[in-house]
């Protein structure tokens, strides 16, 4: 029988994240909680939330893993089909209608992040979401500011 | 040989998506471990990167703006 888990918690994953799991020069502690994460993920026991551009990005950096590194037991097309899996059961913010430009510029300069890091950031204070990113200096400088308004924020490497 | 080998253990995307499933119906049932289905993951999904991570995340750190009062450099007079 499979089981039910009546309450999922709630994340909000970085495009850093899903790379990390695939990317075999990464430091063991930073590839295997990613992967850990996605394994709970998958299974149902993570509810993930991501921005619809987190496509664009993983996409992005695949294409630049394979023109200036090595694939060594994959190819492109079963990356993909993986990313595909994932998207399938993420729950996707998109512009316009899950989130505004308007409101993530707010937060940028409240926060003082980048654009791309407030998307993330307003996505996980909406959907009240722990936010993981891979980003260490990001993850330090916003625990330094102790924003009081910020939703949660993890380093990859701290989760377990 | 050797590069035979290598070649036997790539996944077609079909079989990569068949085995995906199967491995994440037996975490759901408890029959997998986490550990195990990241240990086939990396192991059916590995490249080299050559640094891309770092690549990337140095892009978003530059689009913050606050970078470069850790670059800035002391006057010599």
């Amino acid at each position: 029988m499979v089981a039910k888990f009546k309450t999922q918690e709630k994340i909000v994953v970085n495009a850093s994240v899903f790379l990390a799991t695939i990317l075999l020069d990464e430091p063991i502690e930073v590839r295997l909680p990613a992967t850990l994460m996605l394994a709970r993920i998958e299974a149902g026991f993570l509810e993930a939330h991501i921005p619809d551009r987190f496509e664009d990005e993983v996409l992005g950096g695949l294409v630049e893993a394979f023109t200036k590194g090595r694939p060594l037991v994959t190819t492109f097309e079963t990356v993909v089909t993986a990313l595909e899996h994932f998207l399938a059961i993420a729950n996707v913010h998109c512009r316009g209608v899950n989130w505004q430009a308007q409101e993530v510029l707010k937060a940028a300069l409240r926060w003082r992040v980048s654009y791309y890091d407030a998307i993330y950031l307003t996505i996980a204070q909406e959907v009240s979401a722990t936010y993981w990113t891979a980003d260490k200096k990001l993850f330090r400088f916003l625990m330094r500011q102790g924003f009081t308004d910020l939703p949660k924020v993890g380093w990859i490497g701290s989760f377990t | 040989m050797a590069k035979r080998k290598s070649q036997a253990k790539l996944l077609t995307k079909d079989e990569f998506l068949a085995e995906l499933d199967r491995r994440v119906e037996a975490l759901r049932r408890g029959e997998l471990t986490e550990m195990e289905f990241a240990e086939w993951w990396s192991s059916s999904l590995g490249i080299k990167g050559k640094g891309i991570l770092e690549s990337f995340l140095k892009q978003r750190e530059l689009a913050r703006g606050w970078w470069r009062n850790s670059k800035r450099k002391k006057k010599s007079s």
